[in-house]
C-alpha cells in the first residue's frame, strides 16, 4: 500500500497532464519548477538567482524533470536539455539579447 | 618628516594592496589567462566591481576561450558601467547567461553592450521622473524589464512623457508611486507577449482617465488574472476600448465588456507555465498565453 502511495505521488505530475514547466508548489518559502520531456536524457536548469549556474533536474516519473527553487523572488531561467537550449512553454517571457527568449518566474503571479 | 612617514605609509599600503590583488588575479585565473587579461581583471577590481563576480566572469571566459580582444572589452562594458553608476550585476549576469548557453564570445559581449545601453536608457528616463535614489533605481530597474520584454525607447519615453503631464499636480511620493506601478504594469503586458504599441496605449489610456495608483495596481492584477483564460493582446485591446469609454479599473475584463476572446471560453492557449500547479490543461508543448 505504502508503494502504491509513493508511486503515485512520483506520478502525479504526469498524471495531472503537465506537458510544460510549471510550479508546484513545495514549502512555504520554495517553489518546484516541473517539465516534462520524455525524450531527455540529461536535464540542466539555469536562472539568475546564481549566475546561470547549469543544476542537473531530478528525473520524477518516466518523463518528468523537476528543480526546486526559492518561491519568493522573480527570476530568468531557461533549461538545457541534452546539451540544447530549452525555453518551455512559460507564460511570462522575456528577449534574452541572443535572439531567443528565457521564461519569467515571477512569485506575485 | 611626520608628512612623508604618511605618505609612505600610505604607499606601502597602495603597494600591499595591488599586490593582494595580484594575487587573486594570478591565483584566481586559469593559466590561459593572457598578460593583458590578468591587468584588465586588476582594473576591473580597482573600479570596486565585486572581485567574486568579476573573478569567476573571468575565469569562466577564459575558459570557455574567449578571445582576448573580447575579454578586454567585456571588463571595458563592466568598468563604464561601473563608472556610470550604472547596476553591473545584469550586464555581468548577461555574460554568464551567454556562457551557460554557449553563445559565441562577440555575441556575448554585444549583449553585454546591450544591457548597459538599456539601463542606461532606463535610469535616463527614470531620473526624469523621480530624483529619490532608491525610487529611481527600482523605476529604472522595472523599465529596463520593459524594455527586455520587447517593450520600445519610443514607446517608454512616450509613457514617461504622459505622467510627468499627468503627475504635475501630485505630490513626489504619489507621482513616483503611479510611475512604478505604470512601468510594472506595462512590463508585465509585455511579458505576456502583448505589443509594445498596444501595451502603450492601454496604459496612456489609464492615465489620460486619470487612474491613480490604486486603479493601476487593479488594473495590472485583473489583467494578470484575466489573461490566463483568454489571449493577452485580445485582452489588451478590450482593455484599451473599455477604458477609454470611461471603464473603472474594477469592471475591466468582466463579461459584460464582450472581448473578443470571452472569459473563459479559451483563445486556445494552454495553461502551460501557470503557477499554481493547477493540473494543467494538458496543452501542447507549443502552449502559452500569448
Amino acid at each position: 500500500m505504502r508503494k502504491l502511495v509513493v508511486l503515485l505521488a512520483a506520478f502525479l505530475p504526469v498524471l495531472s497532464g503537465c506537458l510544460n514547466s510549471r510550479p508546484l508548489r513545495g514549502t512555504r518559502d520554495t517553489v518546484s519548477l516541473v517539465v516534462d520531456r520524455p525524450d531527455a536524457e540529461t536535464v540542466y536548469f539555469a536562472c539568475s538567482l546564481d549566475r546561470y549556474e547549469p543544476r542537473r533536474a531530478k528525473k520524477i516519473g518516466r518523463s518528468t524533470w523537476e528543480v526546486t527553487v526559492p518561491a519568493d523572488v522573480e527570476f530568468r531561467y531557461f533549461y538545457v536539455v541534452d546539451g540544447l537550449v530549452y525555453i518551455p512553454a512559460c507564460r511570462l517571457k522575456e528577449d534574452d539579447d541572443f535572439g531567443r527568449k528565457n521564461c519569467v518566474y515571477n512569485p506575485d503571479m | 618628516m611626520r608628512i612623508n612617514q604618511i605618505c609612505i605609509t600610505v604607499l606601502a599600503l597602495f603597494f600591499c594592496a595591488s599586490m593582494a590583488f595580484g594575487d587573486e588575479v594570478d591565483n584566481g585565473l586559469p593559466n590561459g589567462a593572457t598578460e593583458r587579461v590578468k591587468t584588465s581583471t586588476r582594473e576591473v577590481l580597482r573600479s570596486g566591481v565585486d572581485s567574486d563576480a568579476v573573478m569567476k566572469m573571468t575565469r569562466l571566459m577564459v575558459e570557455n576561450r574567449f578571445r582576448e580582444e573580447h575579454a578586454l572589452r567585456a571588463h571595458e562594458v563592466i568598468m563604464r558601467a561601473q563608472n556610470e553608476g550604472l547596476p553591473v550585476e545584469p550586464v555581468m549576469n548577461k555574460a554568464f547567461e551567454g556562457m551557460a548557453k554557449h553563445v559565441r564570445d562577440r555575441e556575448i559581449v554585444q549583449a553585454m553592450e546591450k544591457v548597459s545601453s538599456r539601463y542606461g536608457f532606463a535610469f535616463e528616463q527614470a531620473r526624469l521622473l523621480t530624483q529619490e535614489r532608491t525610487q529611481t533605481r527600482l523605476l529604472a530597474h522595472t523599465i529596463a524589464e520593459g524594455l527586455a520584454s520587447g517593450m520600445n525607447g519610443d514607446d517608454v519615453k512616450q509613457m514617461r512623457q504622459r505622467l510627468q503631464e499627468k503627475t504635475r499636480e501630485m505630490t513626489k511620493a504619489q507621482s513616483t508611486e503611479l510611475a512604478v506601478e505604470t512601468f510594472k504594469t506595462a512590463r508585465n503586458m509585455a511579458r505576456l507577449g502583448v505589443s509594445s504599441e498596444l501595451t502603450t496605449e492601454v496604459v496612456s489610456e489609464a492615465l489620460q482617465q486619470g487612474y491613480t495608483v490604486r486603479e493601476m495596481e487593479r488594473m495590472n492584477h485583473s489583467f494578470m488574472a484575466h489573461s490566463r483564460h483568454t489571449s493577452a493582446s485580445s485582452l489588451a485591446k478590450t482593455y484599451a476600448h473599455a477604458i477609454r469609454g470611461g471603464a473603472s479599473a474594477d469592471t475591466l475584463g468582466s463579461p459584460d465588456q464582450g472581448h473578443s476572446g470571452g472569459l473563459g471560453h479559451g483563445g486556445g492557449s494552454a495553461q502551460g507555465g501557470g503557477h499554481g500547479g493547477s493540473g494543467g490543461h494538458g496543452g501542447g508543448a507549443g502552449g502559452g498565453n500569448k
